[in-house]
């Protein structure tokens, strides 16, 4: 029974949720910790113990308005996790948001279509 | 006198005469003399001696009647016409009737006047003596009735009539008599006339107190109305006020009650809470007691912990002295651009930004870069950067030449650094620290900016618009594009082009209403703003922009920002590190490329160079010219290097001499030395020792 994973926001870490039931998977906020390996390693550790038995249709949402070059490799390695669902024939999907008018943003977005091989979904909010 | 004929006699006669005729007819006597007298009164002096025919008429009937006034007055209106129409026979007999009537009846003052007309129809007919006679009779009567007017009258007429009849002292009495009595006469008029004016004078007094009265009562009327009305709004308050204070009698009343009942159950209530707090109140000396002891421990902590944080903050900024020794010093980039502005703001005292300048020949080189963290981690990051990337420059431009270089391969040899010296290996658990950076190389003679970046962009305004590169995206470390190698960027600069370089601190800044991030969009924005701006206004506005945006939000990030204006004239306009364009040097040098290569290295200090194929050459010049240091060659022919210095010495001990001697040959330096030259260099030649080493005696003189 995997236990969702809850992080509340702070100044400089962002909100994370995972829940298997409620089919939520988010990381929203900033994101700049000092150490960055304490920060995200636990959440690395929680995606590879989901990976193994996951549900049907993961939808990862992410929606950071700012995160500095360390989070970014992390965040990667994040959503890396998750890619071992794809080969066992499940739908997993990340929806990439950013802030309109961000383009830096945006960009990241299209970036991690290149590094992480699951589809990415480009969305703006206001 | 007109006679007026019938038919001239208008209708009211004929009307009177028609109605007098009636009440004679009638038996109306009184009424018919009536009308008579009318008449003839209406007549005077339209037709008198009708007139008279009419009194006449009147007077007969008075005469039956016996009206003795009437007939008086008839008489006289007779008397008066006939002496007016010149009768003076009938004027006397009808006065005479009147003066008998009078005479009889005892009018005395009619009598008078009767009198004196008299007189004076005698005074007219001549008969003085009847006139004096009928004078002094008047004055008589005139004295009884003490009538000053009349006896006066009578005395001056008396005193005529006597001079006439020839009694001049009878005249004169009578005169004096009568002038006595004008003189009392007239103080009797004005005796009367002051008494008038004083009743006069006292109706207007009496009037005028009479006004002052009525205005002073009007004046009370009012002032009481006054008070009235005062008294009455008074009268109004009082009652109001009686009425407002028998209300909060009753509201009193109200409250007391109230009070009454709260303050019973408030005095159970306390009575309760006594007995609880008291108990409580021993629970928590015990905890308090704790909680001080607690204190005690968590302030020793405390101290311990500032103790320890002052000397973290201590060390570290001593660290930021060594951070700010390596960055380049602002003298030294003065040198190298001319207007220009850096913008460096850490955000923990050391910083993982780092900027970069430098010049070789005529390619100028920028860097600005940005290490993975900030504060200490950054700090240890921007130090191996800035060395590594200096490392690199100087051995490409050593190894290969200045026109080789290139900002992609720097990139990529400095990522190759970056990778080997911190043994990246790319497995999971290891920090993958490197930097972002932008890097220009500028050729000052071509105007070509080259430019590669890791993530970071290079923006340049031409004239209010803006060009941009965008750097490559992949870092200065390991990285699963790591051996994709960096993109380079060519274009042609303008004079007055605006250069910048910078890192992400600023626009990643949050802040503004929302907090949310400066934005690339905004900094484009504001850059082409300033673009007319001298640059270090735009230091200063930059700056206040991003205070004002910040607000109270911590600084996110590093902050590095430079920005430059390219000038094509830019060589002339620096100075030179060295100026030796007031100085001569003689080279002495038998092949030519030796000799071109040393007036390369002298080229950039301006100096005047003249040139002996050898040492007898050189000696014949040294005739007519003295320079100010002299550059030696060895081996020549004619005459060699050794044997030139000896002699040059000799005649001119003070014109200084370098050798230009091979590399390790100890033998060289040896008879140098004893040859006399004053110092050497050895081939080949490295240009900065080279100018160094000249620097030292070309001053001498």
């Amino acid at each position: 029974m995997l236990n969702p994973l809850l992080l509340e926001a702070a100044d400089d870490t962002p909100y994370v949720c995972f829940d298997k039931e409620k089919g939520i998977f988010e990381i929203s906020g900033r994101s700049l910790p000092e150490d960055v390996i304490k920060f995200y390693t636990p959440i690395i550790e929680w995606v590879n113990k989901y990976a193994q038995d996951p549900n049907e249709k993961t939808v990862i949402k992410l929606k950071l308005d700012y995160f500095n070059s360390a989070s970014q490799r992390y965040i990667v390695e994040v959503l890396s996790a998750f890619e071992p669902i794809l080969k066992n024939g499940k739908e997993v999907i990340i929806e990439w948001y950013y802030k309109e008018g961000d383009d830096e943003m945006k960009e990241t977005g299209e970036e991690y279509m290149e590094f992480v091989d699951i589809p990415v979904k480009l969305l703006i909010y206001k | 006198m007109l006679l007026i004929s019938a038919d001239e006699l208008d209708n009211f006669l004929i009307e009177k005469i028609d109605l007098a005729e009636k009440y004679r007819k009638e038996g109306n006597k009184s009424e018919a003399a009536r009308i008579y007298t009318q008449i003839g009164y209406y007549l005077i002096d339209k037709n008198n001696s009708k007139s008279i025919e009419f009194f006449i008429k009147a007077l007969e009937i008075n005469k039956e009647l016996n009206n003795r006034n009437a007939i008086k007055v008839l008489c006289n209106n007779v008397g008066d016409l006939y002496y007016k129409i010149g009768n003076n026979k009938l004027a006397l007999e009808y006065y005479t009737e009147s003066y008998e009537i009078n005479k009889k009846f005892g009018n005395k003052e009619n009598l008078i006047t009767d009198i004196l007309k008299i007189s004076q129809i005698y005074n007219d007919l001549k008969n003085y003596q009847k006139e004096k006679e009928m004078l002094e009779e008047a004055l008589t009567y005139s004295i009884e009735l003490n009538d000053l007017q009349k006896i006066h009258e009578c005395l001056s007429r008396l005193s005529i009539t006597y001079e006439i009849l020839g009694d001049k002292s009878k005249s004169l009495e009578y005169q004096e008599k009568a002038l006595a009595i004008y003189k009392k006469l007239n103080q009797q008029k004005i005796k009367d006339l002051e008494e008038k004016k004083k009743n006069i004078e006292e109706k207007i007094k009496t009037t005028e107190d009479n006004l002052k009265y009525t205005y002073d009562s009007l004046t009370k009327i009012k002032r009481n109305y006054e008070e009235i009305q005062t008294y009455a709004r008074l009268k109004e308050s009082e009652n109001k006020i009686k009425d407002l204070l028998l209300k909060q009698e009753k509201h009193k009343a109200q409250q007391n009650k109230i009070l009454l009942l709260y303050s019973t159950i408030g005095l159970l209530v306390l009575l309760l809470s006594t007995i609880l707090i008291f108990s409580q109140y021993r629970q928590k000396k015990t905890a308090l007691k704790l909680l001080e002891e607690n204190k005690k421990e968590i302030e020793k902590q405390r101290d311990i912990a500032n103790k320890q944080n002052r000397k973290i903050k201590d060390s570290i900024i001593y660290a930021q002295r060594i951070q700010s020794a390596i960055l380049p010093p602002d003298n030294f980039i003065d040198n190298i651009l001319n207007e220009y502005f850096i913008i460096y703001i850490p955000r923990d005292i050391v910083s993982g930004d780092f900027y970069y300048v430098n010049k070789k020949e005529n390619i100028i080189i920028i860097a600005v870069a940005d290490c993975t963290g900030h504060g200490v981690p950054g700090a240890l990051m921007s130090m191996l950067g800035f060395a590594f990337l200096n490392e690199i420059i100087n051995k490409t431009v050593y190894n290969k030449h200045i026109k080789n270089l290139h900002t992609d391969e720097i990139l990529n040899e400095l990522r190759e650094y970056i990778i080997n010296s911190m043994h990246q290996k790319g497995s999971g658990n290891e920090p993958l620290d490197g930097m972002d950076i932008a890097l220009v190389f500028i050729d000052t003679e071509s105007h070509i900016l080259e430019f590669s970046g890791a993530h970071n962009p290079v923006y340049i305004i031409r004239k209010g618009q803006l060009i941009e590169f965008q750097g490559d995206k992949m870092p200065i470390s390991y990285h699963p594009k790591k051996d994709i190698p960096f993109t380079k960027h060519n274009i042609k600069l303008e004079d007055n082009d605006l250069i910048y370089l910078f890192t992400d601190g600023y626009v990643d800044q949050f802040g503004g209403q929302n907090g949310s991030k400066f934005l690339y969009t905004n900094f484009k924005n504001l850059l082409k703003s300033l673009y007319n701006e001298p640059l270090n206004i735009q230091k200063e506005k930059l700056i206040n922009a991003y205070n004002e945006w910040k607000g109270d939000y911590d600084q996110v990030d590093d902050i590095c920002i430079l920005g430059f204006k390219y000038k094509k004239n830019l060589r002339s306009e620096i100075q030179r590190i060295y100026d030796w364009s007031d100085k001569t040097i003689l080279i002495v040098e038998d092949i030519d490329i030796n000799y071109y290569l040393l007036v390369e290295a002298l080229k950039s200090t301006g100096v005047k160079i003249h040139r002996a194929i050898n040492g007898q050459h050189a000696i014949e010049i040294l005739q007519s010219l003295t320079p100010d240091l002299i550059l030696m060659d060895i081996y020549m022919p004619v005459m060699n290097g050794y044997e030139a210095t000896r002699i040059i010495k000799q005649q001119y001990p003070n014109i200084p001499i370098i050798m230009q001697t091979a590399l390790d040959s100890g033998q060289e330096l040896q008879l140098s030395i004893e040859a006399g030259a004053d110092d050497y260099i050895s081939k080949p030649i490295d240009f900065k020792t080279f100018l160094k080493k000249i620097k030292n005696y070309i001053h001498d003189n």
